[in-house]
């Protein structure tokens, strides 16, 4: 079932109406059995890997928990924690690997064969292999509420309805975001009582969010997709082609975001954002900490700080401090963490090499920042440069836009050859007049001047808006002081341009949903 | 959140809704054009048809109506009238929807099924290839139940704003026009007419002859590799035919002449389409007619008689093969 389908609507109108009009104590048996239901739209198949992850994640957390208590009742109770704790590492251990394991195997194995036949010439042929709806992000809050349990962050849950009911919560299972235990399941679990404003907000958000993605990102995505598929005859516009795929990037996955949080609402319940302003970054760590936020800082908290504090980078640093000296070998252990991190998000991006290239490319920028660290602030010094002065912030933001832009040449082409290609002739040919030689989709040529005009207008929709929020604002909040005729034209206005404005038959489902 | 929030937030709501609806109601009215399926689901659910034609593109310019109706004898009697309901893109799961439809108004007498067997082997597209009919299916519980098992994974944008498949650039300088056949009840069929072809009163669309060297380029035709369209489609078939006999109503399949260039190209294709639907037929029960194999003899195939290479006919001979069809399915 498609967030934009109208099944969607329907669904949500009907899980809306059972969780306010039943008695309240039934509000998270409604969402819990609307998450089912939800699931099993998608197939039977899904639901046992679901089941699966949910079994492995309880009966682990439930025991590391109930060898905490026993410690915690102990005469010797540090000692007995000790104990405690490395019993838990590896029951820990066992539950990680299965839930990664069964998300590798289905993920990845197709990827490996594929290696191994182009080093080996082995024909190994592919496995027909199920990727579940959200398994990525369920893996992920798995395995996070784990670690919360092992190191004692996070109380572990005795009852499975109400573990699983976080692990299934249907509007993030198309695309995240990914969702903390503590942060999410008491709002789950709480009694709520039906507040208008909030069917107001999420009924905004979610209009946005339609917006963005069924206007912007499927106009970006019939230009870009042209002129990708055609470089030489295009050259010309090939520097709009991957500005065109930022577009339909963040325009399918913030809608999407946008989608789910207003549902969620809806009902409510306010979820973690995603997407903080990216394109304000002055630099691709801020990027990082305003792109796919909770990802962000999934890793940050999960495997940059763990692998950060770990015994054998604190040996690797000691040996890198004596090699060379003090301020360089300290920071070569946080580098080396981050191209571990960003490895794995490239990893996670997708069983391609163009993914795990992209995500040491953004790595790899990082590293070196934090290493040169020392060094800018001697050259913006001796330069006379202000870095709290607005055209030095500008510079920065464009500098990160570039950086990112450059690293999504890899990101939309099949090959190596053919990213360096249109980077050649994003800065070798200019000639925007191509644009139209290219058909807005079914409606021709003729359409395009006015294909072209939506998404510039929507683009300068999206950039004040976003230029509003960075100066503090809550939109949701603020349309609701609004007059009531003004908020009603723009809530039709809204509806409208999502109706009519995108491109025909386009519908592309969400980018982040394969993930 | 103050208490007057959440006033101003029913109020802002509640105006939304209702002004979204009327104004949803309105565009409809002028922008979605009056297609010609608006005339055929008319022409079916206001007057009695005793020959009803379900199918394909080709069905629709291959097979007039009036010269098959007064060939075929049905409880007796020779069927009175008919009307021509294929149309490009009517897969079996719509075939079926407008049969029930058809079953509530003006049950006809005989279905002619013309199979087009590429429509088995690939999936209907969403959005307008629904909207086509279910558009025009007046307020009835067919149209509820073609709505929750074919539209509802369509996107909003098909369900709740159907001109959105069509080009507002064509559709806004028709406004006045468009609203004033819609209001008035206007089926007129003039405006239908135009350089290819013409389409008649009985929904048999004539196509104008054309000259080989103008035909449009051809694909091929793959059909194996698409089980699971084909369990799909097939089901669709079965329930159509199961319906049919559940509501009394003689069906019979047939498929159309292709140029033999066409056959020619992809044989084994072919083949094997032929065989997977005379074993179906077979098992269903239902009389089939396959103009490229058991009556190939029955109407040539040469090249002049067609308007392209994926078979649909010229109107002349499309008007003599349906003579020829009458009497074969007598």
């Amino acid at each position: 079932m498609s967030l934009v389908s109208i099944m969607f609507s329907v669904f949500v109108t009907v899980a809306l109406l059972l969780y306010y009009l039943l008695p309240r104590k039934a509000q998270s048996a409604v969402l819990f059995g609307m998450s089912v239901l939800f699931y099993l739209s998608y197939g039977i198949q899904p639901v046992l890997f679901l089941v699966f992850a949910v079994g492995v994640t309880y009966t682990a957390a439930v025991r590391m928990g109930a060898l905490y208590e026993a410690a915690g009742n102990e005469e010797d109770r540090r000692a007995a924690m000790a104990s405690a704790k490395k019993s838990s590492r590896r029951i820990l251990i066992i539950a990680m690997l299965l839930n990664f394991g069964m998300l590798a195997f289905l993920k990845y194995t197709n990827f490996f064969i594929d290696n191994i036949n182009g080093v080996l010439s082995a024909g190994l042929p592919h496995l027909k292999l199920l990727l579940p709806l959200g398994i990525s992000y369920y893996t992920f809050q798995s395995v996070g509420y784990l670690l919360d349990v092992y190191w004692q962050r996070s109380r572990c849950e005795n009852n499975l309805f109400r573990l699983a009911l976080f692990l299934v919560f249907f509007p993030y299972m198309v695309q995240g975001p990914i969702s903390r235990y503590g942060q999410l399941a008491g709002q789950l679990y709480e009694n709520h009582d039906f507040d208008w404003a909030n069917i107001h907000r999420g009924l905004l958000r979610i209009l946005w969010g339609l917006f963005k993605m069924m206007v912007l990102a499927e106009w970006a995505s019939v230009y870009r997709e042209a002129i990708f598929a055609d470089p030489d005859g295009l050259a010309g516009i090939a520097l709009f082609g991957v500005l065109l795929y930022t577009v339909e990037l963040y325009g399918n996955f913030s809608g999407g975001i946008d989608i789910v949080l207003g549902v969620a609402s809806m009902f409510s319940i306010r979820m973690e954002e995603n997407f903080r302003q990216p394109f304000f970054s002055v630099s691709i760590t801020d990027f990082w900490q305003r792109w796919h936020i909770t990802q962000g800082s999934w890793m940050r908290d999960y495997v940059f700080y763990p692998l950060t504090l770990s015994g054998f980078m604190k040996k690797f640093g000691k040996k890198t401090k004596k090699a060379f000296g003090k301020k360089v070998g300290r920071t070569i252990p946080v580098c080396l963490a981050n191209l571990i991190v960003f490895f794995l998000v490239g990893v996670w991006h997708g069983p391609t090499w163009g993914n795990i290239g992209w995500g040491i490319y953004n790595g790899v920028i990082i590293a070196f920042s934090v290493l040169m660290e020392n060094r800018y602030k001697i050259w913006k010094k001796a330069l006379h440069i202000n870095d709290k002065s607005k055209g030095w912030h500008l510079f920065m933001i464009l500098r990160t836009f570039a950086l990112i832009n450059i690293s999504w040449y890899f990101d939309c082409v099949t090959s190596l050859s053919k990213a360096l290609k249109m980077m050649r002739y994003s800065v070798t040919a200019f000639d925007p007049s191509l644009f139209l030689t290219i058909p807005a989709g079914k409606l021709g040529t003729d359409f395009t001047p006015y294909a072209l005009g939506i998404l510039l207008g929507g683009c300068l929709i999206l950039f004040c808006v976003s230029l509003w929020k960075e100066r503090g604002a809550d939109p949701e909040a603020d349309v609701l002081k609004a007059p009531v005729a003004l908020q009603v034209l723009l809530f039709l206005l809204l509806l409208l341009a999502v109706l009519a404005l995108g491109p025909q038959s386009a519908g592309r489902g969400f980018i982040y949903a394969q993930f | 959140m103050h208490s007057s929030d959440g006033k101003k937030a029913a109020k802002v709501l509640i105006l939304f809704l209702i002004a979204a609806a009327l104004l949803l109601v309105l565009l409809d009215l002028m922008l979605y054009p009056c297609t010609f399926m608006r005339n055929d689901i008319h022409a079916v659910t206001s007057e009695q048809q005793d020959l009803v034609i379900l199918g394909t593109s080709n069905g629709k310019m291959d097979l007039d109506p009036d010269r098959i109706a007064g060939s075929v004898v049905r409880d007796g009697e020779p069927l009175r009238s008919g009307h021509n309901l294929c149309v490009g893109g009517e897969y079996p799961v719509d075939a079926y929807y407008i049969t029930k439809l058809m079953a509530a108004e003006n049950k006809p007498k005989l279905i002619v099924f013309e199979v087009d067997p590429g429509y088995f082997a690939t999936e209907k597209e969403p959005g307008n290839n629904y909207l086509l009919f279910h558009h025009e299916f007046p307020l009835s519980l067919a149209k509820l139940q073609y709505f929750a098992d074919a539209m509802r994974n369509c996107d909003i944008r098909s369900a709740l704003f159907a001109p959105y498949e069509y080009s507002l650039l064509y559709e806004i300088p028709r406004v006045k026009e468009t609203l004033t056949r819609k209001l008035t009840g206007d089926y007129d069929i003039s405006y239908f007419k135009g350089k290819a072809q013409e389409y008649h009163e009985n929904g048999f669309i004539e196509r104008y002859p054309v000259e080989e060297e103008n035909f449009a380029s051809y694909d091929g035709f793959t059909f194996e590799g698409n089980e699971e369209n084909l369990r799909r489609n097939t089901a669709y078939l079965s329930k159509l035919i199961a319906y049919c006999r559940a509501q009394d109503i003689d069906i019979l399949a047939a498929v159309m002449p292709l140029p033999d260039v066409t056959l020619d190209r992809d044989p084994e294709q072919f083949a094997l389409a032929w065989e997977y639907f005379d074993a179906f037929f077979a098992e269903e029960g239902v009389d089939f007619y396959n103009f490229n194999t058991d009556y190939y003899n029955a109407y040539p195939h040469s090249t002049d008689l067609f308007a392209d290479y994926d078979g649909h006919m010229n109107g002349d001979s499309a008007r003599a093969f349906s003579q020829v069809f009458g009497h074969i399915i007598r």
